[in-house]
C-alpha cells in the first residue's frame, strides 16, 4: 500500500512536469499555430460583423499575426449561438462580444455568462443613435418622446437583434426617465442592425434605435434623420446631430465593443493578444477604421476589461430592476 | 471527560462506533436534503420558465394579434397545467389585461405591470419567488412575441409552482432520510455491540487496565527471578528477555531488542536442540558458556492454538552449583583416600604383627623404612606446590593410586604458587582430578602401571603434563566430547574429559593430547602468570 502510493505520486509529479514543460514550451514559441478565427455572432452588416471585419484588416496588412485570420458569422439568439459556439473552440477562436454578453443571461436568454469567458479587450466604443426616416414628421428627440408620453403606441420602434441590447436599454431608459409607460412601447424587433436600418430606410417603422455607425451614412446622404444621440460631444461628421444632452436630457450611454476568447486560455496566450492588441489600436489603419464607423478609441487591456465587465455587469443589473418601477 | 473515559472497554467501543457512525449518517443525511432541497427548486425554476417559454412559443398565442380570444387560451393553459406538473398560468396582454387566470373571474381584469415588467419591457425570462397568486408559489415569467421576421412584444405568460409541492417533496425525503438513519443507527447499535464483544474476546474479556497491571506484573515477577528467561518466535527473533537474561547474554536494559536472534547468542547448541525439538516435542537443554559464567539452557515450546510459535528459553547460572559438586567430588574423593589410606595402614599393621609373630624383627624395621622412606619422597616432591588444595588433592589421589598398586609419581621440579581466585583454582581442581582419575584407570590393565604428573610454569602459562603407560587412545579428537568413554560402562562414566575441555576452555587454555608407544600425555596449558593471576594480556587466551 505504502509502496503502491509513493509509486503514484511519483507518477503524478513526472506526469506534472512533463505537462507543465509542454505547455510552456508550446505556448512561449507556437501560439498561435495555426488560422486565426473571428466570430462575429451576428449576419453580415451589423456592428459586430463590421468590427471583427476591420480588426481583420488591420491586423492582416499590419502584418500583426502571422497565421491567417478568418471572419466567422454565428448569428442568432442576440449573440448566444456565435459565443456558445465560441466555449467549444481552442484559443485560436475569438469572439466579438458587447453589454449584450452581460444582458443576455440577465434577461433569461442565456445561460452564458461573461465570466465563462475569458476577458481580452474593450476595442471602441460608439454612440446610439435615435433615427427617423427622412420623410417623418418628427422633428426631434423631445417631439417624439412627447408623443410617446402621450400614447406608447403611437410609434413603431425598431431595435435589433434583441430586447435589452444597448440600443434598447438606453432608449427605455431615456423614455423612462421622461415619464413615458415604457411597458407599453411597441418595439419592433429585427435580427441585425442592417435589418433595422433597412425596416427604417423602407419606412416599416416609424423610430429605430441604431448605433451611429449604422445610421450616420444614410443620415449623412439625407436618407434618414438622427434626431438624438447618447453622446457626451458633437459627432464631427456632422456637428448639427443633437444628443439627449443638447436636448435638456442629462443621459449618455457608451456602447462599448470588445473582444474575448474561449474559457481557459493561458496567460501566455492572454499576454499575446494584450501585446497584439494594444499595437492593433496604435496603427493608422486602426485609427481610420474607427474614423470611417464614428467610433472612438475605448481601448483596455484583458486585466481593465475583466473590471470593466464587472462594472458593467452591476450597472445592467441595477437597471433593469429599475425601468418600469419608478411611476 | 476523565469521567466520561473512565468506562469499559466496551462501553467506549459502543460509544465511539455509534457516535461516528450516526455523526457520519447524519451529516450525509443533511447534506444530501440540502442538495436535493436546492434541485428541487432548481427543478421548480427550471419547468416553469420551460413552460413559460413553450406557452409563450404556442401558435395559438402568437397567431393571436392581440391576444382576444380569451376562451381558446384559457382551454389551452387549462390543457397544459392538466398535462404538465405545474399549478397555475397567467397570461396577460401588453396592456396588463388578464386573459387566463386559474380564477376565472380574473379573467378581463386589469393588473399593472409589476414583477412581470422585465417580461414586457425587456423580454427577459426569469423566475420568482412571490404570494401574489393562491399561495407562495415559484413563479417564471416569459414574454410572448408575435410576428415573424420581426417580431413585438404582445404579452406575458406567468407559470406558477406551489412551494408547498416543493415542501411537501421535502418532508418525504426527510421521513425516507429519518426512517434509513434510524435503520443504521440501530444496525450500528448491533454491529458496535458485536464489535465491543469481538474485542473483549480477543482481550480475554480483560479490561485495558487490567491488561497493563498483568503485564506490569509479569514483568516485575521475571524481573525479580534470578533465572533468565527469553522467548523467541519460530524463526528465532527474540520477542522477549527478562532482566536476569539480559544480564546473562550482556544485552544493555536499555537495548532494542528490535531484529536480535538467539542464533546470535547461543549458535549451533541452539540450532542441535531445536532441530531435535521437531521430532519429539517438549522439553529440552544444553550447557553453554555465557560471559565466564557456565549456564543451562532449558528450551521449552510454546504453543498458541496448539500450533507451535515459538520457544521459552530458562537460563539458570550453573557456575556456583558446579563449584558446590566441584566441592563434593573432592571431599568425597578424600574420603576414599582416606578409606584407602587407613587400609593400607591396616595391611602394614597386620605385616609388622606377623613379622613380629615370626620375630622377625630386621623385616620390622625394613618395613618401617620403607613406609617413612615412601612419606618423605612423597612430601618431598610436592615442596614446590604451595597451593594447598592441589597439595591436598595430589597427596589423596596418590593414596587412591597406591592403594590400586598403581606407581604415581609427582615430578620434583613441580612448583605451584597459591591461588585466590575460586573459580580459577575450581577448575583446576577439577582438570587435575579428572585428568588424574583417568590416567589411573586407563593403567588398570597394565602390568606395571605407572602415571607421572607434572605442574609448573612456562613463559606466562601454568603447565599441567598427566602422563600414563596405559593403554593409550585411538581417537585424540572425540576423547573431549561429553559421553565418550573407552572404560566399561557405568552411570557417570565419560564425563570426565569433558568436562576438563569445558574447565580449560573456561580458563582461556588449551589441552593437548599424545598417545604413542605405550604412552599418553595429557598437557594442559591455563594462561596463568606465576604468583597466581591470570594473564589477561596473553594474546592467546
Amino acid at each position: 500500500m505504502k509502496n503502491s502510493m509513493k509509486l503514484f505520486s511519483m507518477l503524478m509529479l513526472s506526469a506534472i512536469l512533463v505537462l507543465s514543460a509542454c505547455s510552456s514550451g508550446s505556448a512561449e514559441s507556437d501560439y498561435p499555430s495555426k488560422n486565426v478565427e473571428l466570430v462575429a455572432p451576428a449576419t453580415p452588416g451589423g456592428g459586430w460583423d463590421a468590427t471583427a471585419r476591420a480588426m481583420q484588416n488591420v491586423m492582416d496588412s499590419e502584418g500583426l499575426v502571422e497565421q491567417n485570420i478568418n471572419v466567422v458569422n454565428k448569428p442568432g439568439g442576440g449573440g448566444e449561438v456565435g459565443w456558445q459556439y465560441l466555449k467549444g473552440q481552442d484559443s485560436h477562436s475569438l469572439a466579438i462580444n458587447s453589454s449584450l454578453v452581460i444582458a443576455n443571461n440577465l434577461l433569461g436568454q442565456s445561460d452564458l455568462t461573461y465570466e465563462e469567458f475569458t476577458p481580452l479587450a474593450v476595442l471602441a466604443t460608439e454612440w446610439i443613435s435615435v433615427a427617423v426616416p427622412a420623410e417623418s414628421d418628427i422633428e426631434d428627440g423631445i417631439d417624439m418622446l412627447d408623443r410617446l408620453k402621450e400614447d406608447p403606441k403611437s410609434l413603431k420602434i425598431a431595435v435589433g437583434p434583441a430586447l435589452g441590447n444597448n440600443d434598447h436599454l438606453s432608449f427605455v431608459r431615456v423614455a423612462d426617465e421622461y415619464g413615458v409607460d415604457v411597458s407599453q412601447l411597441e418595439f419592433m424587433i429585427y435580427e441585425s442592425g442592417g435589418d433595422v436600418l433597412t425596416a427604417l430606410l423602407g419606412g416599416h417603422v416609424d423610430v429605430a434605435t441604431l448605433s451611429i455607425s449604422e445610421s450616420l451614412e444614410q443620415h449623412l446622404s439625407g436618407n434618414l434623420n438622427i434626431i438624438a444621440t447618447t453622446a457626451d460631444k458633437p459627432i464631427p461628421e456632422d456637428e448639427s446631430i443633437q444628443s439627449w444632452q443638447d436636448q435638456g436630457i442629462d443621459f449618455t450611454f457608451p456602447h462599448w465593443r470588445g473582444i474575448m476568447g474561449p474559457p481557459d486560455m493561458t496567460e501566455e496566450e492572454i499576454a499575446y493578444w494584450d501585446e497584439t492588441f494594444s499595437k492593433m489600436v496604435e496603427t493608422e489603419g486602426w485609427q481610420k477604421v474607427l474614423d470611417n464607423n464614428g467610433w472612438e478609441d475605448y481601448y483596455m487591456n484583458s486585466e481593465e476589461t475583466k473590471a470593466f465587465l464587472d462594472e458593467q455587469n452591476e450597472m445592467y443589473d441595477g437597471l433593469m430592476k429599475k425601468a418600469g418601477l419608478t411611476e | 471527560m476523565r469521567r466520561l473515559l473512565d468506562v469499559s472497554l466496551e462501553t467506549k467501543i459502543n460509544g465511539i462506533l455509534i457516535g461516528v457512525i450516526t455523526l457520519i449518517i447524519v451529516s450525509l443525511s443533511a447534506f444530501y436534503l440540502y442538495h436535493s432541497s436546492n434541485e428541487y427548486y432548481d427543478n421548480a425554476r427550471r419547468l416553469t420558465l420551460q413552460s413559460a417559454k413553450t406557452i409563450s412559443f404556442l401558435p395559438a398565442l402568437i397567431d393571436g394579434e392581440d391576444l382576444s380570444d380569451n376562451e381558446k387560451i384559457q382551454t389551452l393553459t387549462n390543457q397544459y397545467i392538466f398535462e404538465n406538473d405545474i399549478d397555475f398560468v397567467i397570461v396577460k396582454n401588453r396592456e396588463g389585461t388578464i386573459l387566463s387566470h386559474p380564477d376565472p373571474s380574473m379573467i378581463g381584469e386589469h393588473e399593472p405591470y409589476d414583477e412581470d415588467a422585465r417580461a414586457n419591457i425587456f423580454g427577459a425570462y426569469y423566475t420568482e419567488k412571490t404570494d401574489k397568486y393562491i399561495e407562495p408559489s415559484i413563479m417564471a415569467m416569459a414574454p410572448i412575441y408575435a410576428g415573424d421576421e420581426v417580431r413585438q412584444l404582445s404579452g406575458v405568460v406567468k407559470v406558477g409552482y406551489f412551494e408547498s409541492k416543493i415542501i411537501e417533496k421535502i418532508m418525504d425525503k426527510l421521513y425516507q432520510l429519518s426512517f434509513m438513519i434510524l435503520t443504521f443507527i440501530i444496525l450500528s447499535f448491533f454491529i458496535s455491540r458485536w464489535f465491543g464483544k469481538y474485542i473483549k474476546s480477543e482481550t480475554l474479556g480483560y479490561e485495558p487496565k487490567e491488561i497493563t497491571m498483568i503485564l506490569k506484573n509479569r514483568e516485575n515477577i521475571f524481573s525479580a527471578l534470578d533465572e533468565g528467561i527469553m522467548a523467541t518466535d519460530l524463526s528465532g527473533k527474540i520477542i522477549y528477555v527478562n532482566e536476569a537474561a539480559q544480564k546473562y547474554l550482556g544485552i544493555p536494559g536499555t537495548a532494542d531488542l528490535d531484529g536480535c536472534n538467539i542464533h546470535e547468542y547461543f549458535g549451533s547448541d541452539i540450532e542441535k536442540v531445536l532441530e531435535n525439538s521437531e521430532d519429539k516435542p517438549g522439553l529440552s537443554y544444553f550447557e553453554t558458556h555465557l560471559n565466564d559464567k557456565e549456564i543451562v539452557v532449558i528450551v521449552n515450546d510454546l504453543y498458541e492454538k496448539e500450533e507451535l510459535s515459538g520457544h521459552v528459553l530458562i537460563l539458570r547460572d550453573m557456575t556456583e552449583m558446579s563449584e558446590l559438586s566441584n566441592k563434593l567430588t573432592i571431599v568425597e574423593s578424600l574420603f576414599d583416600d582416606l578409606r584407602a589410606q587407613s587400609h593400607e595402614y591396616k595391611n602394614r599393621l597386620h605385616l609388622i604383627s606377623g613379622l613380629l609373630e615370626m620375630e622377625k624383627y630386621h623385616g620390622i624395621r625394613g618395613v618401617l623404612n620403607d613406609e617413612i622412606n615412601n612419606l618423605d619422597s612423597h612430601q618431598n616432591n610436592l615442596y614446590g606446590i604451595e597451593e594447598d588444595r592441589i597439595k591436598a588433592l595430589l597427596i589423596a589421589k596418590m593414596n587412591t593410586a597406591n592403594e590400586r598398586r598403581v606407581e604415581l609419581n609427582i615430578d620434583d621440579e613441580s612448583q605451584m604458587d597459591s591461588i585466590s581466585d575460586k573459580a580459577t583454582i575450581n577448575a583446576l581442581i577439577t582438570i587435575i582430578s579428572n585428568l588424574i582419575d583417568n590416567a589411573i584407570e586407563a593403567v588398570a590393565e597394565v602390568s606395571e602401571p605407572e602415571i607421572s604428573f607434572y605442574i609448573g610454569y612456562f613463559d606466562g602459562w601454568l603447565e599441567v603434563v598427566v602422563e600414563d603407560n596405559g593403554s593409550g587412545i585411538s581417537d585424540e579428537d572425540k576423547v573431549f566430547e561429553k559421553g565418550y568413554s573407552t572404560k566399561n560402562g557405568g552411570i557417570n562414566r565419560g564425563y570426565g574429559l569433558y568436562n576438563v575441555t569445558v574447565n580449560v576452555e573456561l580458563l582461556g587454555g588449551y589441552i593437548d593430547i599424545k598417545s604413542r608407544e605405550g604412552k599418553t600425555v595429557f598437557t594442559v596449558e591455563i594462561p596463568l602468570l606465576q604468583g597466581g593471576e591470570m594473564d589477561d594480556e596473553n594474546p592467546y587466551s
